[in-house]
C-alpha cells in the first residue's frame, strides 16, 4: 500500500516505523525541520519536509495515488483539514487524530463522511478506556482487547506471595477447567521468555495472559487471592481523559474523587459529572491529598497534560497510602524508569492512539493490534483467508516464526485456547504473539498464495 | 498428567446438602459456611461467606446449565474442602446464560494453592458437564443416592 502520515510526532513516527517495516511505501511529512531530520535518519521512510495542509506538499507525496492517508499532527483542525483535501485529490481512505471534545461530538452527530473522514482516533479516549479496563482487573498492568472483546490480553506483575508462584504451567493447565487461561509471554529481568508446559512462573516475572472473557475474573484470585474490586478512585487531572474516566468508573465504583488545580475548569467539570466529588487543589501536596481521602484509595490515577506533575504526584500518592498508582505520560522513554519509581502502571495515549491507528490500517487481516513495547513484540489479531497456510495442518505441524505462538481462537460463539492439536479455520479470529519484525511472515500464513 | 483427582476424594456423604433453603446468593453461601462451622473445620462463617462473596463480585462462578461452583481461599486451611447443595427452588445468580442454579458445589482452598485448586475446579465441571448426571442430581431423594450419583459419574469419566 501506499500511505501518507501527515505529522512525525510520536504517533506519526511510531506508526511509520510500523508500516515501513510491513513493507509499505510511506511517506511522511514533518514541518518541523529538526523532528523531520530526525525521523529521515532513524526510519527507513521518504521523509518530507512541509506542511501537509499545503496542497503542493500533499501532491509531492503522491496524494492521488495514496491508498490511506493518517493526518496525525498536533492540530485537529489541520488534520481534518488534511483529510478533506486527500479527498478532492483521490486518496482512497483518510483517518485523522481529532482530540477535542466539541469536536468529536460534531464528528459523531453529522457523520464523519461530512468531513471526508474514515476513521477517528482520539487519543485520550483510548486512554480512558484503558485505564477503565486496567481498574475492572485490579493487579493488571497492561490491557488489551481482542475478539470483539471475548478474548483479552492482561499482563501482571508476581508477586512473592502469589498462588501462581513456583507453579509449573503444565499444573496449570486442565481441559476441563471452566475458567481457563493461556500464558503466552513473561519478562523476565528484562528478557522475553515464550513459555513451555514445564517452565514456572517466578517472583518479579511480568506474565502476559490471554483469557476467555469469562476468565478473568478467577484469573485475578490466583494472581492475588486477596484480591477486591477497587471502591475509591481518586483522579487528578480534569482532561478529557479525567472527566471520561471519571463519568465511567462513577457507574461501577462507589466513590470517584477528581482532583483539578485549576479552580474554574474543576467548577465546570463538577457542573458536568454526577456522582463525582470533584475537588480544587493541587495534587502534589500532601494535605490536599489527604483531604481526597488518599489512605482508603484502592487507586491514584494521574492523567493531568503535564508529566512530570503526573509522576511525582504518583509517587507521593502511592507514599501516603494509595494501593495502586496508574499515571499517563506522553514520554516513551518513561516507560523505562518507572520500575524504579514504584508506578503501577504506565498508560502512554499516543503509543495506544498508534496500536488503534494500526487496526485501521492494516485493516482486513490484521484487525486488532497491542504493541508491547518494551518486549518488542506485537499481539495480532489475523483472519485466515481460505486456503491460507496457517489452515492447513494442525498447529504442531505448522512452521511459525521464531518467537512467536498462536494463542487464542475464536470459533462461533467459544473462544479456543490453542494447542498443538488445534487447527485454524479459514474466517475465525486468531490470536497470535509474535516479535515486531516477524509479522509480515504472519501475514503471509494467513493470506492465500497470489502466485503459484 | 491429565485429571486423575476424584471429587470423592474431597466429598464425603455428610458435605452434601439436598434441599439448600435460601433463594438468594448470600443467603445459600451463608447456608454452605453454618454447615462447615457446624462441622468443625471452618470457624468463622462471616469470614468464609465474605471471601465468597467478594469472588462472586469479581464475576460469577455460575458456569451455565444450572450449576455454580463457588468458591475462595481461606488463610489457614490444610486441605480443599467440598461441599455439595441443592436448590431445587431455584438461585439468582447472575451466571453467564443468565439461568437460575440449582446444584451448587461449593469449594474451599488453601491460600497457597494453585495446581490443585484448579485440578478440583476442573474435576467437578467436568463432571457436571454430562446432562444425565445434572438430572440425576436433580431428582435423587437423599443425601445417599446423591453421593451415589457423583461417585458414579466420578468412576465413570
Amino acid at each position: 500500500m501506499k500511505l501518507i502520515i501527515c505529522g512525525a510526532g510520536v504517533i506519526g513516527f511510531n506508526l511509520a516505523g510500523y508500516l515501513s517495516e510491513d513493507g509499505h511505501e510511506v511517506n511522511l511529512i514533518e514541518h518541523r525541520q529538526k523532528i523531520a531530520m530526525k525521523a529521515s535518519e532513524k526510519l527507513d521512510v521518504r521523509v518530507i519536509t512541509g506542511s501537509a495542509a499545503e496542497p503542493s506538499i500533499l501532491e509531492e507525496a503522491g496524494v492521488a495515488e495514496a491508498d490511506m492517508v493518517v493526518a496525525v499532527t498536533n492540530a485537529d483542525i489541520t488534520n481534518l483539514a488534511i483529510c478533506s483535501l486527500a479527498a478532492a485529490y483521490g486518496a482512497k481512505k483518510r483517518i485523522a487524530r481529532v482530540r477535542d471534545a466539541s469536536l468529536n461530538d460534531v464528528l459523531e452527530k453529522f457523520g464523519m463522511a461530512h468531513f471526508h473522514v474514515d476513521g477517528i482516533i482520539n487519543p485520550d479516549m483510548v486512554a480512558a478506556q484503558a485505564i477503565a479496563k486496567v481498574m475492572m482487573a485490579p493487579g493488571s498492568r497492561e490491557v488489551a482487547d481482542f475478539a470483539d472483546g471475548e478474548i483479552l490480553l492482561r499482563a501482571f506483575d508476581i508477586q512473592e506471595d502469589s498462588p501462581l508462584c513456583d507453579m509449573k504451567l503444565t499444573d496449570l493447565s486442565d481441559r476441563d477447567f471452566p475458567w481457563p487461561f493461556l500464558v503466552i509471554a513473561i519478562s523476565r529481568d528484562g528478557d522475553v521468555v515464550m513459555p513451555r508446559g514445564e517452565d514456572t512462573i517466578q517472583t518479579d516475572d511480568r506474565i502476559y495472559v490471554l483469557l476467555p472473557e469469562p476468565s478473568l475474573a478467577e484469573f485475578l484470585t490466583f494472581v492475588n487471592p486477596g484480591v477486591k474490586m477497587p471502591r475509591k478512585v481518586i483522579i487528578y487531572g480534569a482532561t478529557n481523559t479525567g472527566e471520561n474516566l471519571a463519568r465511567d468508573l462513577a457507574g461501577t465504583i462507589g466513590e470517584v474523587v477528581l482532583l483539578e488545580e485549576n479552580r474554574a475548569l474543576a467548577e465546570r467539570v463538577a457542573g458536568r459529572l454526577k456522582s463525582v466529588t470533584v475537588i480544587h487543589g493541587q495534587p502534589s501536596e500532601a494535605d490536599i491529598l489527604r483531604e481526597c481521602g488518599i489512605e482508603a484509595a484502592d487507586a491514584f490515577i494521574a492523567v493531568s497534560g503535564n508529566d512530570h506533575v503526573n509522576l511525582v504526584s504518583a509517587v507521593l500518592a502511592k507514599k501516603l497510602g494509595a494501593k495502586t498508582t496508574v499515571i499517563t505520560t506522553n514520554e516513551p522513554d518513561y516507560v523505562f524508569i518507572i520500575g524504579a519509581l514504584d508506578i503501577d502502571v504506565v498508560i502512554n495515549p499516543r503509543l495506544l492512539a498508534t496500536d488503534q491507528i494500526l487496526r485501521l490500517v492494516r485493516g482486513g487481516r490484521i484487525s486488532t493490534v497491542a504493541t508491547l513495547s518494551e518486549l518488542k513484540a506485537e499481539v495480532l489479531e489475523l483472519i485466515p483467508e481460505p486456503g491460507s497456510p496457517v489452515t492447513r495442518k494442525p498447529l504442531h505441524s505448522l512452521k511459525l516464526p521464531k518467537g512467536s505462538i498462536i494463542g487464542a481462537i475464536r470459533r462461533g460463539s467459544e473462544v479456543i485456547l490453542a494447542s498443538g492439536e488445534t487447527q485454524v479455520m479459514e474466517g475465525e479470529q486468531v490470536i497470535v504473539f509474535c516479535r515486531e519484525d516477524v509479522v509480515p511472515q504472519f501475514e503471509k500464513l494467513f493470506s492465500r498464495k497470489r502466485v503459484l | 498428567m491429565g485429571t486423575t483427582m476424584k471429587i470423592i476424594d474431597f466429598l464425603s456423604p455428610n458435605d452434601i446438602i439436598p434441599r439448600l433453603a435460601g433463594t438468594t446468593m448470600e443467603e445459600v453461601l451463608r447456608e454452605f459456611a453454618q454447615h462447615l462451622v457446624s462441622s468443625g473445620r471452618v470457624s468463622n462463617a462471616d469470614q468464609l461467606v465474605k471471601i465468597l462473596i467478594e469472588r462472586e463480585k469479581l464475576g460469577s462462578t455460575g458456569i451455565g446449565n444450572g450449576v455454580a461452583i463457588p468458591h475462595g481461599r481461606l488463610p489457614g486451611l490444610k486441605d480443599i474442602l467440598v461441599v455439595f447443595g441443592r436448590a431445587r427452588q431455584g438461585v439468582e445468580f447472575h451466571a453467564h446464560d443468565q439461568k437460575q442454579v440449582y446444584l451448587f458445589f461449593l469449594l474451599v482452598a488453601p491460600e497457597d494453592s494453585a495446581g490443585k485448586h484448579l485440578k478440583a475446579l476442573a474435576r467437578i465441571s467436568r463432571i457436571l458437564k454430562s446432562p444425565d448426571c445434572r438430572r440425576a442430581l436433580m431428582e435423587s431423594d437423599d443425601r445417599e443416592a446423591l453421593f451415589r450419583v457423583v461417585s458414579e459419574e466420578d468412576e465413570r469419566q
